[in-house]
């Protein structure tokens, strides 16, 4: 029997304020984190960039001329749906910009001439590749084929005497040696980069334009404009590479994506306004307070900083040196944890037995994710640096004396191995992840037809998994620019004027450039010069989970 | 259907678009008296719904649901179609009929479960105890706390057996000792003999029809009016069921039981009204359910018995 | 008999097939060597520390440390005469850290967690989970340099108490931050993993959502939050750099429970391994082999909890199958 305590207008009421208070309690917590890590950045970048010594003229002339004119052309696009397009259309020439700094970095450690003598190795290597596969030799002979010529291409044979005899000493010595010691002339630098990147993006654009055109002439078109900017960039005022760069990496994507859009999506075209304006007013406006005179703000942040040396005085300083080792520090990481995370990432999901090893890499993989860095630090100095102790002991096999040399303290190549192996669990982590999620149907398609494991493998798991993985690698990456204790564990330099020149070469690195500066006493090194740091690596830091989310979401909507 | 997910907040007990027919001001008027009017003619066994709440009749009489051309869609298609009925109190009432023709959902509107699914809309009047539960000034929560629910498949909460049953009686703020409280409950559910011993021992170590009577438990420890079964049986097997069906025809003496069932022998044998949905979201048949099942008036539900179609 | 088909020809041992699985079991079996290697490498420099002397500190060269002193001694001073590695200093640094870590990453990354899986809406949910992503990806010296240079002032400005330049209650808020959204996106996952029928269940019953939120789902995905709380808490201690910037380079022993002890600086386990790589190492002397030591020490203490998160997680994991 119920109990009759109910009036018969209604079921009572529940009091909600207990609910509402709680949800509102929650959504604080919530934004707590997310506000106060808002605070700090805005404080930093007011740090490094310092809007308020601008002159209001400054100001004024861009809100008529740059500001005004974006929003009213962002509320045009808008109505029109096109917003998105046009903010895409942004986005490729920034892109670009980062590219061509990012290319700059590198051609900066690795000099043009080396550069181009170890393309012209890696040509010949790929031709015989090639020429193998076209010949029909079976698996193992190509292999013995290629291993044998590219060894010879690219690092020679030292049979004593055949380095004397001329043009046979190619074989001797190794084509990117040979090129670069033996071979006069050789292209200068704006010559090189035409070779190695102007022709293959030509040859690239022209059949991608081909492809999309279904006509074979426009594609001949669009790779011969290319090679025509290429060549017109010889009568600029700067120096011709530099630029040759520039158009490869910010003109040739911009006009190719306006030309497409414009092409191919007319009802969304409208939308190119929207950059056009922001660029073209951003341009008027520099004219214009270059005419008018005024002064914008005297940042900390700025190209002097990104270009120079760090030296002990805050107004000259800069990170340049700092800037390059992270990148190649980067290339080393890439290099190491990619192909080892992904491969383990392959065997565990494909082809592991359920056994107790399988079992245990597992839960090694899952503990390693943990350790904290410094004890990879450690690792990288006691194991790459000294060998365990064994580092200079001397060792006899069969006659030969050799002396154990681990690598040196604060090398490229003991920096950057230390922290691949830090992010090695998180790359295979996010890999499996990513090969787990290629549904199982595909795979029992591949094998109903008798496929074997590996092909299934390759022809059908690897290329589902690969947005997954590439996103996984990407925030992996993004999570090692910006470690520092491994880095000081193996002896990274604190103040280095230079950039590193080879794998072993002392190299230092953003995050630890910024840890160096934080202990100076110097007021303006820390409100000024750590802050444009900070700022440096945390605009770093985005671009590449940019990069992350813009790889997953293009692949998320194939 | 099952697959229903809560969207909404319901901290809104406004949430769910009401439009009824008459005048939207009507029911929110201090008037004791809901003037109900009967639609359907068929049935001349059903008395006029009263305001108040008769008490101490346990016999199958007075109406104490009764709705009145409900209507359910979920997003633009129409899962109930203007269901008019009056469930009387005490006894079995069962829903039957093919899969999707909207017996869940209909149950689901006793206790407003529905507002939780953003995609579904309700029109008509469903009045419990002589009050429309969609009025404007009713508390879905407060309502439920009036009506009981067993789901299909058992799901006692990932708690002790006591604190299952309790869980009613925690969230309603009852003072006092739960201990007696609980243990009527389990004993009416028939699990009081086989759990008085561990009663603090996780719910999810019980047997399948055990976790069921478990919930059943849970559900009646709060005392509610009405208890909805939704084809409480179907997951279990057939020595769970018949324990579960003897169950509900014990507790049918206390308590109106509204149950859906897919089983049409089970309807036969423990209810004693049934109400038969055919596609569409209709209702086309209510009545005794020996006249259900031995003499229907309308020819598709004939089919629907004899197993025709369906 | 002729096998017409084909159907003996072996496929699975082609040398393709087998290269292909080697070369992925290597690239697996990596990752057992990395952690053979850390250990080898950490124990060889830890056992260097602690070869028993009866050659007293200072007096001699090739000095060692016995292992309990470096245990259960009270002082750290590597650079001071004389030398003493006393682990309880960093230690009691340590656990300071994390307590106040705690403090703030637990709560806040619970009810963050909660807000997010019970309470938000589709769209709110695609703004919030990348914007705490964020904050997890900024590099630990930015944290150190906000504790440092922002946070260390302000609260100087508006709290009446006295605090130093390098303190560790800065360094505790900024790991806080740092290791939010860790605990809220694990407990998001075991809340999500609550299935919807024990909702509709309390629903039913007549709960409101807060009944429900606090009452069946939190404690139902108990397990699953006590990981990831585990986790957090590993990652706090072997937090390095944030700490380094912000709490100086001394360790000395204090009480965790004593508020002001945080006003000061302390260095933990984590930090003082950087000091003393940036300082003597060349020498090769007890310094350096200290490292080790702290990075055993580390090392196993963090094992150990991950293991225990392990465990924990996988106990959840098994109650709704």
């Amino acid at each position: 029997m119920a109990a009759e305590t109910e009036s018969t207008q209604g079921f009572g009421r529940v009091s909600r304020i207990r609910g509402v208070v709680f949800r509102y309690v929650l959504l604080v917590a919530t934004l707590s984190a997310l506000v106060s890590l808002g605070v700090l950045l805005t404080n930093v970048t007011f740090d490094a960039i310092r809007p308020f010594s601008a002159d209001p003229g400054w100001y004024a002339t861009y809100l008529v001329a740059f500001l005004v004119p974006s929003v009213l052309a962002g509320l045009y696009a808008r109505n029109q749906d096109a917003l998105a397009v046009g903010v895409e259309g942004l986005f490729v020439p920034i892109a670009g910009l980062f590219g061509a700094g990012t290319l700059f970095l590198l051609f900066e450690a690795i000099a043009f001439h080396v550069w181009f003598a170890w393309a012209a190795g890696i040509a010949v290597l790929a031709a015989v590749y090639f020429g193998c596969v076209r010949s029909g030799l079976n698996l193992r002979a190509r292999t013995i084929a290629v291993l044998v010529a590219g060894w010879i291409a690219l690092f020679g044979v030292p049979v004593p005497g055949l380095a004397e005899v001329p043009v046979v000493e190619i074989l001797a010595l190794g084509i990117p040696e040979y090129i670069q010691f033996h071979v006069t002339p050789i292209p200068n630098r704006y010559l090189t980069y035409l070779l190695t990147l102007a022709l293959p993006a030509a040859v690239y654009v022209g059949r991608r334009v081909g492809r999309i055109e279904q006509n074979r002439r426009s594609g001949v078109l669009a790779g011969g404009l290319v090679v025509a900017a290429a060549l017109s960039v010889v009568f600029q005022v700067m120096p011709p590479g530099t630029i040759l760069i520039l158009v490869l990496t910010v003109a040739v994507p911009t006009i190719y994506y306006v030309v497409m859009t414009i092409r191919h999506r007319p009802d969304v075209r409208v939308g190119l306004v929207f950059p056009a304006v922001i660029v073209g007013g951003a341009l008027v406006g520099h004219q214009l307070t270059g005419m008018f005179g005024v002064q914008g703000p005297t940042a900390w942040l700025d190209m002097a900083f990104l270009t120079s040396a760090p030296t002990g005085v805050p107004e000259t300083t800069g990170l340049h040196p700092a800037l390059v080792g992270s990148l190649l520090l980067m290339v080393v990481v890439i290099a190491s944890a990619f192909p080892l995370g992904v491969g383990a990432a392959v065997y565990l999901e494909e082809y592991a037995p359920d056994t107790w090893y399988t079992r245990f890499i597992q839960l090694n993989i899952s503990n390693l994710a943990g350790v904290p860095s410094v004890v990879y630090g450690l690792l990288g100095l006691g194991l790459f640096i000294d060998l365990g102790g064994l580092n200079g002991q001397t060792v006899t096999i069969a006659g030969v004396t050799i002396t154990l040399s681990g690598l040196p303290t604060g090398s490229l190549l003991a920096g950057g191995l230390a922290i691949s192996l830090l992010i090695l669990p998180i790359v295979i982590i996010s890999s499996q992840e990513a090969i787990r999620s290629v549904p199982d149907s595909l795979r029992q398609a591949s094998f109903g037809m008798g496929a074997t494991q590996w092909q299934t493998v390759r022809n059908v798991v690897l290329p589902r998994a690969i947005p997954g993985v590439l996103t996984g690698t990407i925030l992996a990456v993004g999570r090692a620019v910006g470690e520092t204790a491994p880095l000081i564990m193996v002896l990274a330099a604190d103040f280095k004027a230079s950039p590193p020149t080879s794998l072993f070469d002392k190299t230092s690195a953003l995050p630890l450039q910024v840890y160096n500066w934080a202990f100076l006493p110097d007021e303006a090194f820390r409100h000024g010069v750590l802050a444009a740091g900070v700022v440096t690596m945390v605009v770093v830091l985005l671009s590449i989970n940019s990069i992350a989310i813009v790889v997953r979401n293009k692949y998320e909507t194939e | 259907m099952s697959d229903e997910t809560i969207a909404s907040d319901e901290l809104a007990s406004t949430e769910s678009e009401i439009s009824t027919e008459t005048d939207p001001d009507s029911d929110t008027d201090t008037d004791t008296d809901s003037t109900m009017v009967n639609h359907t003619a068929r049935d001349d066994e059903r008395a006029t719904a009263t305001a108040g709440f008769e008490t101490d009749e346990s016999t199958v009489g007075e109406t104490i649901i009764e709705s009145r051309e409900i209507s359910v869609w979920y997003d633009d298609n129409q899962a109930l179609t203007d269901i008019t009925m009056q469930v009387p109190e005490h006894g079995v009432t069962a829903m039957i009929g093919p899969s999707g023709c909207g017996k869940s959902t209909f149950l689901r509107c006793i206790n407003r479960m529905n507002d939780l699914i953003d995609a579904a809309r309700v029109e008509g009047e469903l009045a419990l105890a002589g009050k429309n539960v969609y009025d404007p000034d009713v508390d879905p929560v407060a309502l439920r706390r009036r009506v009981g629910m067993v789901f299909q498949k058992p799901n006692p909460f990932p708690k002790s057996i006591y604190d299952n049953v309790a869980y009613g009686l925690e969230i309603q703020g009852v003072d006092g000792d739960h201990d007696e409280i609980v243990e009527n409950a389990l004993r009416k559910a028939a699990l009081w003999d086989e759990v008085s011993d561990r009663l603090d021992e996780n719910g999810l170590e019980l047997s399948g029809g055990q976790q069921q009577r478990l919930c059943i438990a849970r559900a009646i420890a709060a005392d509610p009016e009405v208890l909805l079964m939704d084809e409480p049986a179907s997951a279990l097997d057939p020595v769970a069921t018949s324990k579960i069906e003897d169950l509900i025809e014990e507790l049918s003496q206390e308590y109106t039981v509204v149950i859906v069932t897919h089983n049409m022998q089970q309807a036969a044998r423990i209810s004693d009204k049934t109400a038969v949905f055919l596609t569409g979201g209709e209702l086309v048949e209510f009545d005794d359910t020996q006249k259900i099942f031995e003499n229907p008036e309308h020819q598709r539900v004939e089919d629907y018995i004899t197993g025709k179609f369906g | 008999m002729s096998d017409e088909l084909g159907l003996t020809r072996q496929t699975d041992t082609a040398p393709r097939e087998r290269i292909a699985r080697w070369f992925f079991f290597a690239c697996a079996s990596a990752s057992v060597v990395v952690t053979l290697g850390i250990v080898v490498v950490l124990v060889l420099g830890a056992v260097d520390f602690f070869r028993a002397t009866a050659v007293p500190l200072g007096s001699a060269p090739e000095q060692t440390v016995p292992f309990a002193e470096y245990l259960f001694g009270s002082t750290w001073s590597p650079g001071g005469e004389p030398q003493s590695f006393g682990l309880l200093a960093p230690l009691s640094a340590t656990i300071m850290l994390t307590i106040g870590a705690a403090l703030i990453a637990l709560p806040l990354g619970l009810a963050t967690a909660i807000y997010l899986s019970e309470y938000a809406s589709e769209r709110n949910r695609a703004y919030l989970k990348p914007a705490l992503e964020v904050l997890a990806g900024v590099p630990t010296v930015v944290y150190g340099y906000f504790a440092l240079v922002y946070i260390t002032p302000a609260i100087d400005a508006v709290l009446p108490i006295d605090l130093s330049t390098f303190n560790l209650l800065s360094a505790c808020i900024v790991v806080g931050i740092m290791i939010i959204p860790m605990v809220s996106s694990i407990s998001e996952d075991a809340m999500s993993a609550v299935p919807d029928s024990l909702r509709q269940a309390g629903y039913g019953l007549g709960a409101t959502k807060f009944d429900v939120s606090t009452s069946i789902v939190v404690p139902s995905a108990v397990s699953g939050i006590a990981s990831a709380f585990i986790l957090a808490l590993s990652r706090a201690i072997g937090e390095t750099m944030a700490v380094a910037i912000a709490a100086g380079s001394r360790s000395v022993l204090q009480n965790p429970l004593d508020p002001t002890a945080y006003f000061g600086p302390n260095s933990p386990i984590t930090a003082q391994m950087i000091n003393l790589a940036l300082g003597d190492i060349s020498a090769r002397g007890p310094a350096y082999r200290a490292m080790f030591a702290l990075g055993l020490t580390l090392f196993v203490v963090t094992l150990l909890m991950n293991l225990i998160s392990d465990l924990i997680a996988q106990r959840y994991r098994e109650v709704y199958r």
